[in-house]
This record gives structure tokens, sequence and C-alpha cells, in this order.
């Protein structure tokens, strides 16, 4: 891969361009480097809840629930 | 150098003594109606309440993307499979999603061990996660092979491995070579020709036609010892053997440089606004070694939870396959947006495989001066 070169840093308008160029260089970085954190933390959490093959996920229902037919179900009187 | 070479030791030896899964957690779920297991020998029997025998289990091994996987597969004393359960597997999670929705596990269900099992035969491959389901039905095979000759006493004839070479190992080795000239050329108007042409041909099918970029991954995989057939897998080799080689030979880094498909997308979207190599700032080194930080983390963490997946966070899939989690997206919109303003920034500042090559090279180095040294 070609290496970026060293040049010595042009004078005036073009210094503040420069800044420009090295503040959005450190925020692409930044938040690069915080987007990869959260990439391995899903790949390790992604491990943890993985539910076995074929099977379904377990569904955790609330035991106090009961079935009932919503109003579009019921016949028209 | 030595600090992170002994980091990636300790880390090795973390994973390679870590306890691994117990597969016989998993028999009950292959063997429905079983109300007894017992071990015996390789395998698995389970019976019923009256005692009769519901069906025997075997484990059967095979090779993911990541590294080996594990399954135990369920078979009835009629010699059809009763369940496929995964015991362990080492992909990257985002592909093995693509193996677990689909139909590939229900698929075993009810199916005769005497018919090949095959996927493109019998059994549907699972799109965007090939060699991971190829892994999951060599693994299949290995279980059922073994239930078939122990338990059922019906040994099946013998596998057969074939060498593999299609498109992609032709294609690998053409820019390789291609590689190889262009980098010897004087002439810079057709270096520079050429450069672009592989680097095009590079992106289209290496990125975008098969999917099969260099990861981090698979250097995990190679460091971890988890070594795929080559007979199935000379792509895997030819792309990791070639760099290597490369490297040692020439001292020069031919894929990044020459055929990267990520790096030439990036090149592509430079050549859009006309961002140059050089860049005027200080902060090229201290990121450098942000960047080298990033890709010992990454192969640490895949070493040490002995899963090459784990180690992933290039956007290379979400590119090449349009596939991805949200924050994967993200990553990669970023990178898009900085490479229409700076060259190669996530090859520069983010990528964890130019460091690893950095090392070989820097191994080249001390191997060669201590060579010269003794020669005095």
């Amino acid at each position: 891969m070609e290496k970026p070169k060293q040049v010595t840093r042009p004078p005036g308008r073009a210094v503040g361009r420069s800044k420009l160029g090295s503040a959005l260089l450190l925020a692409f970085v930044a938040v690069s480097v915080a987007l990869i954190i959260v990439v391995w933390r899903d790949n390790i959490a992604g491990e943890e809840n993985r539910s076995p093959s074929y099977y379904r996920d377990t569904v955790l229902v609330d035991p106090s629930a009961r079935a009932t037919a919503t109003a579009a179900a019921l016949p028209r009187r | 150098m030595i600090g992170a070479a002994i980091a990636i030791v300790a880390a090795w030896l973390i994973g390679f003594f870590s306890a691994g899964v117990d597969a016989s957690t998993f028999v009950a779920k292959v063997l429905p109606g079983a109300t007894s297991i017992d071990r015996s020998g390789e395998y698995y029997v389970g019976r019923d309440a009256a005692g009769a025998i519901v069906g025997y289990a075997g484990v059967g091994r095979g090779t993911g993307y990541g590294g080996p996987m594990r399954v135990v597969v369920g078979v009835n004393p009629a010699g059809a499979i009763l369940g496929v359960e995964m015991v362990e597997e080492r992909e990257s999670p985002g592909f093995f999603r693509l193996v677990r929705s689909s139909k590939l596990f229900s698929g075993y269900v009810n199916r005769a061990i005497q018919t090949p099992l095959q996927l493109g035969q019998d059994l549907d491959s699972v799109t965007g996660a090939t060699r991971s389901a190829e892994g999951v039905a060599n693994a299949v095979r290995d279980a059922v092979r073994g239930v078939a000759a122990d338990a059922l006493k019906a040994p099946l004839p013998p596998a057969q491995t074939r060498l593999e070479i299609g498109a992609p190992e032709i294609v690998l080795v053409l820019l390789f070579a291609a590689g190889y000239v262009g980098h010897k050329l004087r002439a810079p108007k057709v270096k520079r020709a050429v450069r672009w042409g592989t680097l095009i041909v590079g992106m289209l099918t290496i990125g975008f036609l098969y999917t099969l970029p260099l990861t981090i991954s698979m250097v995990v995989a190679l460091l971890s010892g988890y070594w795929p057939d080559w007979q199935t897998n000379l792509y895997w080799y030819l792309l990791i053997g070639g760099i290597i080689f490369a490297t040692i030979v020439t001292n020069k880094n031919a894929y990044c440089s020459w055929f990267c498909p990520f790096g030439a997308f990036q090149e592509c979207l430079a050549a859009v606004t006309r961002v140059k190599a050089s860049q005027a700032h200080g902060l090229h080194e201290p990121l450098k070694w942000l960047q080298r930080i990033l890709a010992l983390v990454a192969i640490i963490l895949g070493l040490a939870l002995r899963n090459p997946g784990y180690a992933g966070y290039e956007p290379f899939a979400t590119l090449f396959d349009l596939r991805g989690t949200t924050v994967q997206w993200a990553l990669l919109l970023i990178v898009v947006l900085a490479s229409l303003m700076m060259y190669r920034p996530f090859c520069n500042y983010l990528c964890p495989l130019d460091p690893v090559v950095e090392f070989i090279s820097a191994g080249r180095r001390w191997a060669k001066d201590t060579w010269k040294n003794r020669s005095r």
C-alpha cells in the first residue's frame, strides 16, 4: 500500500485546511474505533445468546397472560 | 515487536487450555422420546421408558470459515436422522446467523443416512455462508459415518475428497502474478495502468463476485492451527500462502497494494474527488500505532477465545455481500465518507492486515540481519 508522504506545512489558508484535515482524520479514527469496539462486543455477546440449531428460541411468556379474541376476529352481529 | 509476540503466545496458550464444550449435554436434543441415554464407546444410545432403543447419537467434526466445528447427530435404528445439534463452532456470528436461520438443520430430519447428504445435491446450501454450511455438512456426514459403523454395524462407503480448483483460485493466482510483474515495471504510466487494472479486477472478482477477501479471521485461524483441508480450501492456502511468500521473498505487500478489493473500492472513491496519497499532517505515525494496537487486540481476542470469528471487524462483508449489523453499516458509511476526503483511510489507519504484513516484513528483516551478523 502506498504510504502517505510527509510534506512541509504550507502557509496561510492552507494551514487552516491542514488543521481541518487533521481534525477530520482524528474524528474519523475516534468514531471508527468506538464502532469497532461495539462490533467486538456484539460478536462476543452473539455467542452467549445463541439458540440451539433448528429449535426455536425459548420465549418467556407471562403465566398470567390469557388468550383473547381480537375485535376483528369476532363475527359481526 | 517482542511484546506483541509474547502477548500473542500468551493468548494462544489461554485459548488452548480453556475448556471445550461437552457434547453429551446436547445428545438429549437429537434423541426425542429418549428417557435414558447411555454412552457406549464413541456413540450414545437413547432408550424410552420401556427400555426400547429410540436411537443412537454420534459426534462429528468439520471445518468452517473460522475453524473446527462439532455437531451431534441422532439416528434411529432404521437409519433415519432424528436431529442435528450444533455443539461448537467458531464462525463469525454474522455468517453463522445465516446458517442457523436457514433450513439446513431441519433439512436433515428424517433423511436416510445412505443418502449423499451433500450441499447442492440433496440439501440446499446457504447463500452468503457457503463455507460455514459446508463445515456443518462435513461434520454431519462425519457423525453419521461413525454411528453407521459403530452403532448400526452397517459402514458407509469411504468418503472421497476431490481437489477443487475453480475460477476463484485461477483469478487469485493471475492477480498475484500480475502484481509481481506489475511492481517490477519501470515505466510509471504502464505501472499505474496495470495497478488500476489489478485493483478493479480484484474488487469485482475477489470482492463483489466471490466475496473472498483476506480477513483478520483467516490470520487468527492460521495462528490457532485451524487449517482446513487443502483439497477443498485451496483458495485459503493460496491467499495466505501467497501473501506470506511474496512478503518474505520480495518484501512487498502484493495483496494490499495491488488487488485488495476494499482498498480498490476506497481508491475508486478517492479518484472521484481526486484525493492524493500525500497528506500534510503529523498524525500519521501516532495513528499507525493505534492501527497496530487494533490488530493486536483483534488477534489476542480471537486466540484467547479460540474463535477467529470474534476478531473480525472489517466491513468487507457489509460492502461486498450487503450484509451486516447496524454498527457494521455505520462503520462502512463512515469509511465511505472518509474515502472521499482522504486516501485509503481504512487501509492506512484501521485495517488489521497491514500491521500483520508489517510484522512478517519485520521478521524477515530480523532474520536477514541475524544471518548477516553470523556470517561475518
